[in-house]
């Protein structure tokens, strides 16, 4: 006897190789020409789609197929363009009903389910309209966002020389951006079409009732990006306090002592790293962005503790600059602490224009 | 009776199903707003316009799937 569900599995891991067909036989020709041709940075998109796309023949999760489907559309929405794969999103909806088919579907043992005809097109008409207006809304959410940063673009060339390089990551953290408020955007239009074709009293009134889903905190779109930014504008800041108090001796200390592992550089990364992760914790609790602000115990301690980190880089200096320790605590040297505070600024303004040259001419933007 | 029957549908999902789509019609306005301020190259004028935008287009479908839930306590009662 044919076992059909083994065959239904079957299929469904053999739906994305034929689908993504195109992709991997692109990686495979990338894989075979490696030795006579040299690697380029264009690779990196097609190479990730591909491996996607293999991971989704062998696992057979429509999850996966949705990933290669939305690195498949990265590269076209990065140069301006949102193309839609309609192959892709067709082949999607057959992965997604076999896949529940295959859960519930058990061998032998057959039952019948009785629906009204009026019903099953009522159905497929409201899931027919959904996905149109998905993917209506994902397309001009793209576009917007497109047609955005193409003006930001040559408003960057008119006024803000360096941007020009830094446009293809600028690029990349738009495509992301607007994928997750297009994602989330359409998750609520989702439930609000669901909820006006098919009202439930119950569960609107399980809703309605609950007020911690009911009053929602106020939180602005974009929230990470901001925290990343302002965390960004922190950390020259608490590096220089803590290099202050312990962190310069600690690493000119552990170079001194082992001279011939050249320690310095590596122990600057790592403490770069460490600090910048400390200051975006900082920030997102400290900071929040949410309405209204409410004065929680840990906001309280890392405020406080944040003042004593000043102090304590104040009384330092004052020590070094030959005051007696008495006088020290008493009269910190605030104002040394602002020169060092400013230097680090400037410093920290040189690196990133030179990361930025830098990236941009290892992504050949800039000769 | 009609007028009591009248105010009786706007206790309902009306007003806030007005308020969601008005919001909405806003909100997209506000966004085109941001779109001819780069025109202009007012950098961070149209990217401080764009986060308005997205916050009342969030605003907008919060008050229509508020509009949802009533409305499904209305309809269910109405079938019944």
């Amino acid at each position: 006897m044919v076992n059909t569900k083994r065959i239904l599995q079957l299929v469904l891991h053999i739906a994305p190789l034929v689908v993504f067909w195109d992709l991997i036989k692109s990686v495979l020709t990338i894989i075979v020409n490696l030795k006579t041709e040299p690697l380029s940075l264009e690779i990196i998109p097609v190479v990730a789609g591909g491996a996607s796309a293999l991971l989704t023949a062998l696992s057979g999760s429509t999850l996966l197929y949705s990933i290669t489907i939305a690195v498949l559309m990265m590269p076209s929405a990065a140069s301006h363009t949102v193309s839609v794969p309609w192959i892709g999103i067709v082949g999607l909806f057959a992965m997604l009903f076999l896949d529940s088919f295959t859960t519930s579907f058990r061998v032998g043992r057959g039952y019948s389910v009785i629906v009204r005809s009026v019903d099953v097109v009522k159905t497929y008409a409201v899931l027919a309209g959904l996905t149109l207006l998905s993917i209506s809304i994902l397309y001009y959410i793209g576009g917007y966002f497109a047609n955005l940063i193409s003006l930001l673009e040559e408003a960057a060339a008119q006024r803000i020389s360096w941007m020009g390089g830094a446009s293809h990551i600028l690029r990349i953290v738009v495509v992301v951006s607007s994928v997750a408020v297009a994602v989330s955007i359409v998750k609520s239009v989702g439930s609000v079409v669901a909820l006006f074709t098919l009202p439930s009293r119950a569960a609107s009134l399980e809703y309605l009732k609950n007020t911690v889903e009911l009053d929602v905190v106020f939180k602005p779109f974009f929230t990470r990006i901001m925290v990343f930014a302002a965390s960004l504008a922190f950390y020259p800041v608490l590096l220089s306090l803590l290099s202050t108090i312990a962190l310069a001796n600690l690493t000119a200390w552990l170079a001194a002592s082992l001279p011939q592992l050249q320690l310095l550089p590596v122990l600057d990364v790592l403490f770069n790293i460490v600090v910048f992760l400390i200051a975006s914790h900082i920030i997102s609790r400290v900071v929040g962005l949410e309405i209204p602000f409410r004065l929680t115990r840990g906001r309280f301690v890392y405020a406080v503790a944040l003042l004593l980190l000043i102090y304590t880089a104040a009384v330092k200096l004052a020590v070094d600059g030959g005051a007696p320790i008495a006088a020290a605590i008493t009269s910190p040297d605030f104002n040394s602490l602002a020169r060092v505070v400013a230097t680090s600024y400037t410093n920290y303004a040189h690196y990133i224009l030179n990361f930025v040259e830098l990236l941009s001419r290892f992504l050949g933007v800039a000769p | 009776m009609s007028f009591r029957r009248a105010v009786g549908r706007l206790r309902g999902f009306t007003p806030l199903l007005t308020a969601g789509l008005a919001l909405l019609a806003f909100s997209i306005y506000v966004l085109m707003w941001s779109i001819s301020y780069m025109e202009r190259a007012m950098v961070a004028t149209s990217l401080l316009t764009g986060l308005v935008g997205f916050s009342l287009l969030s605003a907008s479908l919060y008050l229509l799937r508020l509009a949802a839930y009533v409305y499904g306590v209305d309809a269910e009662r109405e079938k019944r």
